[in-house]
């Protein structure tokens, strides 16, 4: 289920938004079954939530929650080697599933590549072939359809492993209250990445106030106000200018085409994140903030501590701190960065683009901690330090966007094409897309850091109901379907 | 008070969340007259029905389909968002847009058009004139979808294979394709949309003509010249009218080397226009729009018409048979720019069916008095308008299997 759905907001949102009231209001006098209660109410609720996507999916879910939970528990008992194995165990069966869901269709498209060309790898077909990724299906192996929030949950539960066996937090003993962790629908499907250690203490006792019930509601309408008014509206004209023969592009439309895909990535995932949070504040759970305006860096490093900060912070805290971090010299800390940023690259989706965005961002990371970073630093024209950022930041977007590594190479090569194009950027452009993107620059951060007068915007209550009914005008209208008599 | 009003807030929240289907459950059984009226038709295909089997992979996703389909005051809300993105798109264009074009074409905005796409891909040309920019429209008039050498020569392979069977068989066949809309009115076209002179259907005609003997129509030229007299295409709709229709089905006859009449001699009045399907599709206000005009043509009125059946419906099949004399079995296969060659087409054959083209990829079969009439037929036109011409070549596969089948019923019979 999409929060961007009338039968999320109009029928489930405001069921367990009741339900939830309810179960704290009950008159319980023991507060411990109060919280069972209402800790199984939103367990019921988040499978519902998932079942909704594909019936079939929560089996794999409970699977996972059954192994983790297992796991640690068994792990939690144990001293020395078998204490280590049994984490080593967990974590491979975790990653066994995720690689299988995540990855076997790619490996099944590259084996069925290397075996048409077969005595041949040399061919200069060979390679655009296998980053293609399209597969000739001679081994008739039917395609692994990918369970939605696989690799948001995955992670949470490998965290929670990890830090038990680190003794950073106690072996949860309910497994329900477990499977709540994982499976909590707010950040089930785009996360935040939420620690186990962050939501221990909520899970056992929280408490609801009223200002947090309105924090939620002001999270939740910007955020479903960034998705559908911004991100979908920009999403369907970098959609349009993708689906059209890169190579004939020309630099206006690329450009048009990358200025709004970039927008559209950030406000798609920060505005599910906003509401994500949002949620999580309305029933009791307070959440780390998972964006912090990145498109106001001034480096690439600034950019990774403020993009998808969850991720980020899993990354370090179980991958490159693990590896040595910065302890270890400059050179081992390069090697670091690098694991860590394929490593993330690949976490992101099964293609190669995602693979060269990791390594983009690894080479630049190191690059800056080597020499560029002392550069920018000292650069007195700070808008220089910013579009320098910017640039890579969208360069990476067409990687993360193009299908292949061959159209993400002909889209970058538009951008700097001079010669005329069949294609006219007038197409494209309409007072909603202007809209869009004029809120979109501007709420990247520049009018956030304006002043206390659009503090008061955002504040303001007729503003955020505001943004949610023009929201659910627009998803409403999404289903829409007229009577194509013409295509018969 | 500070309090009072964070309660006020949050009621107001759930308001926006239950009211709406709390209203309208109450409208719904209290006032059923205001429930049909808010419920009103906004001209959409037909209502998702509730799914009444239970499948793991599909189940909630049809139920979802339901619950859109019939979600509190849904029409009303559709229509208060197309008001509200068609004021926000007309100031665009009042304002905006002309500025817009200046700066990157530096022409006069009185001279050039901008484009302007409105709800489901209607574009909004000159002088009020709407067309169609899905489906390969544009492309198909930018001349930016050729096709490669290799799918023409598969596309002629198929053709000249039916042209074979029907050889065989007797069956004079033509292959007709129907201009878009915009090749004919390109004047009301936005300018940016630049329009090629030698396109996908003018390049595939060609080249069938060029390695083949097959005969192939695309009456754009007929066309053309026939706007200078007539207005020969809808303005709200993608379709031609009863003007366009009885040109075509002329030059139809004139490839067929039968005889023809033209418009001019017939008596031609005025009627409503009954179909704006452009308007329905961009969720456009109707009432702002001039009222169009179609014309009634009277057409060979001595002829009567018997044994009619079906209708002039887009996915249905109609045949009748007349007292025109000639003694010729008729059936046009096609798409529903056929519909409006009906009122001609079935007073100038002794039989005619002209119907649906089904295609292997929506599964469907013809029915047996189709197929029994496609096997029996003296002419067979297998239509198609440009942008599903496409669709043209599953369709010609369906009819060589139907002839493969009767010849080899007929083998069997002679070897029995």
């Amino acid at each position: 289920m999409l929060f961007s759905s009338m039968i999320f907001l109009w029928v489930f949102l405001p069921f367990v938004i009741i339900g939830n009231a309810l179960f704290t209001w009950l008159p319980i006098s023991d507060e411990q079954r109060r919280m069972r209660c209402r800790n199984l109410f939103l367990l019921v609720c988040s499978l519902f939530f998932y079942a909704w996507g594909g019936i079939s999916y929560i089996l794999i879910m409970l699977g996972v929650i059954l192994l983790n939970f297992l796991g640690a528990s068994l792990l939690s008992g144990k001293k020395g080697k078998s204490r280590k194995t049994l984490l080593i165990l967990t974590v491979i069966l975790n990653l066994l599933i995720l690689f299988f869901f995540k990855y076997f269709n790619m490996l099944v498209a590259m084996v069925e590549t290397v075996m048409a060309f077969r005595g041949d790898l040399l061919q200069r077909r060979f390679l655009s072939e296998l980053f293609s990724l399209q597969g000739t299906g001679a081994l008739q192996i039917a395609k692994v359809v990918l369970p939605i929030g696989i690799s948001f949950f995955t992670f949470q539960a490998m965290s929670y492993v990890v830090d038990v066996y680190r003794e950073t937090v106690p072996p949860q003993t309910n497994i329900l209250d477990f499977a709540l962790y994982i499976s909590l629908f707010p950040q089930l499907i785009a996360g935040p990445i939420v620690q186990y250690s962050d939501i221990a203490e909520a899970l056992r006792q929280r408490t609801q106030t009223r200002e947090d019930f309105l924090y939620g509601i002001k999270r939740f309408c910007f955020g479903m106000g960034k998705k559908v008014l911004i991100a979908n509206t920009l999403g369907n004209v970098a959609d349009q200018i993708w689906a059209l023969e890169t190579g004939q592009l020309g630099a206006a439309l690329a450009w048009l085409g990358m200025i709004c895909y970039t927008f559209q990535i950030y406000y798609d995932f920060s505005g599910y994140s906003d509401m994500a949070i949002g949620l999580g504040s309305m029933l009791g759970f307070h959440w780390k903030e998972n964006f912090n305006y990145p498109y106001t860096s001034l480096s690439i490093q600034e950019f990774w501590r403020r993009w998808h900060i969850s991720l980020s912070s899993w990354f370090k805290n179980y991958v490159y701190i693990p590896l040595g971090g910065n302890r270890k010299g400059q050179a081992r800390t390069c090697l670091n960065l690098l694991v860590v940023f394929l490593l993330t690259g690949i976490w992101h989706g099964a293609n190669f683009t995602f693979l060269v965005w990791g390594l983009m961002y690894a080479l630049l990371l190191v690059a800056e901690r080597l020499f560029l970073g002392r550069l920018l630093q000292k650069n007195p024209v700070k808008p220089l330090n910013w579009a320098y950022t910017m640039f890579f930041v969208m360069t990476g977007w067409v990687f993360f966007r193009s299908d292949s590594l061959v159209v993400a190479k002909r889209y970058l090569s538009q951008l700097f094409s001079f010669g005329t194009s069949q294609y006219s950027i007038l197409s494209y452009l309409s007072m909603q897309v202007l809209l869009a993107l004029a809120f979109a620059f501007l709420g990247a951060g520049f009018l956030q850091r304006a002043g206390k007068k659009t503090a008061r915007i955002y504040d303001s209550f007729a503003v955020q109901i505001a943004v949610l009914a023009a929201s659910i005008l627009c998803i409403i209208a999404g289903t829409y379907n007229p009577f194509i008599y013409f295509q018969f | 008070m500070k309090k009072n009003m964070g309660i006020i807030k949050i009621g107001i929240f759930m308001g926006v969340l239950l009211l709406p289907s709390l209203l309208w459950l109450g409208i719904r059984i209290f006032s059923p007259r205001l429930y049909q009226e808010l419920d009103y038709d906004l001209g959409e295909k037909t209502a998702v029905e509730f799914p009444r089997e239970f499948h793991m992979t599909d189940y909630t996703r049809q139920l979802e389909a339901y619950y859109n389909d019939n979600a509190p005051f849904r029409s009303t809300l559709i229509s208060w968002q197309q008001k509200l993105s068609g004021a926000l798109e007309g100031i665009y264009a009042d304002h905006l847009q002309g500025r817009l074009t200046r700066l990157l074409y530096g022409q006069d905005s009185g001279d050039f058009l901008a484009p302007q796409v409105v709800g489901n891909n209607v574009l909004l040309g000159r002088q009020n004139w709407l067309f169609f920019a899905g489906d390969d429209s544009i492309s198909s008039y930018r001349g930016t979808n050729l096709m490669e050498q290799e799918q023409m020569a598969a596309c002629l392979d198929l053709m000249v294979q039916l042209q074979k069977l029907c050889d065989e068989k007797g069956i004079r066949l033509q292959f007709l394709i129907l201009p878009n809309k915009e090749q004919v009115y390109s004047e009301y076209m936005p300018s940016y949309v630049i329009e090629d002179s030698y396109k996908r259907v003018d390049r595939f005609v060609d080249y069938v003509r060029e390695h083949s003997n097959v005969s192939i129509l695309y009456p754009l030229e007929e066309l053309r010249q026939a706007k200078a007299q007539w207005q020969i295409y809808h303005q709200y709709d993608t379709h031609w009218n009863q003007a366009g229709a009885y040109v075509g089905t002329q030059a139809l006859y004139r490839a067929l080397g039968l005889p023809t009449t033209g418009l001019e001699e017939l008596e031609v009045g005025r009627c409503d226009a009954t179909t704006s399907d452009l308007l329905i599709l961009g969720g456009l206000d109707a009432s702002q729009y001039p009222p169009e005009q179609d014309y009634a043509i009277n057409y060979r009125p001595e002829v009567t018409l018997s044994e009619v059946q079906g209708d002039k419906q887009p996915t249905g099949t109609y045949s009748a048979r007349s007292d025109c004399g000639n003694d010729l079995r008729f059936v046009m296969v096609g798409d529903s720019f056929r519909c409006f060659m009906i009122d001609y087409l079935a007073k100038d054959f002794s039989h005619s069916v002209i119907t649906y083209r089904e295609t292997s990829d929506n599964r469907t079969d013809y029915a047996p008095e189709v197929v029994e009439s496609i096997q029996n037929a003296d002419i067979l036109v297998m239509e198609a308008v440009e942008r599903y011409d496409s669709k043209l070549m599953p369709a010609i596969a369906q009819v060589i299997d139907i002839l493969q089948n009767a010849e080899r019923k007929d083998e069997k019979g002679e070897a029995e």
